[in-house]
């Protein structure tokens, strides 16, 4: 008598393929978490000739408006992002 | 800002603080990229323990904005003694208030305005002697013209 060859034991079809789904969505989505991570944490650099100099508390707008007095000034709030 | 006042005027004795605070999630020095504010008239600040906007939304008389994505503008005769006044226009967020700060500016600009530069002048001076007598024939042959008339 000879034996009937059986396929190889494992999980049935349907459920390699949600594997496999589950898979690639998990490797999406760690794409989507770096990629937004360097797009909203990453440095970004402002053009040559430009700088920033740091805030010494509100006196320290004081004396540079008070510096300028004579000129139209504008102070403007706003946030990098 | 850079586009709508600045390029607007670029004459013009105008001085603009623009105040960087970490506000939202994201916010940092590192990333700082100046948004395009890059006319020498703007002056670049960092505020890390974000204190400046809300003291001159709680202090300034007439304030209408927040404490961040705001204006305030003063003409060249405000002073900075316990707050500073007057308080010519305010607004936010600045970019839906872009026309009214730049209304509110021109008048104070166009009172302000820089002394201006001299025209160049007009005719190009005498380069060669072959000039001058090109100059001194054609003249001599209008004279003769209206001579003849």
């Amino acid at each position: 008598m000879t034996e009937i060859p059986t396929s190889a034991p494992g999980p049935p079809p349907r459920r390699r393929r949600w594997r496999t789904v589950g898979f690639l969505a998990v490797c999406l989505l760690v794409f989507l978490l770096v990629a937004g991570g360097l797009y909203f944490l990453g440095p970004r650099s402002a053009p040559p000739g430009v700088s920033m100099a740091d805030l010494h508390g509100v006196a320290d707008l004081r004396t540079r408006f008070n510096a300028d007095r004579g000129q139209v000034r504008v102070v403007v709030i706003l946030a990098p992002t | 800002m850079q586009s709508e006042i600045l390029k607007a005027h670029p004459q013009a004795r105008l001085r603009v603080y623009a105040i960087w605070v970490p506000k939202v999630f994201g916010d940092a020095r590192h990333r700082w990229d100046a948004a395009g504010l890059t006319d020498p008239r703007v002056v670049h600040l960092w505020d890390e323990p974000n204190v400046s906007g809300e003291w001159l939304a709680a202090n300034v008389q007439g304030h209408q904005g927040g404490d961040w994505d705001t204006y305030l503008l003063f003409g060249p005769d405000a002073t900075w003694t316990s707050h500073p006044t007057p308080l010519r226009s305010s607004g936010s967020s600045v970019a839906a208030e872009i026309d009214q700060l730049s209304r509110a500016l021109s008048p104070l600009l166009t009172a302000n305005a820089a002394p201006e530069q001299p025209h160049p002048v007009a005719c190009a001076p005498l380069r060669s002697l072959q000039d001058i007598v090109a100059v001194t024939l054609a003249r001599d042959l209008r004279d003769l013209r209206v001579a003849q008339r």
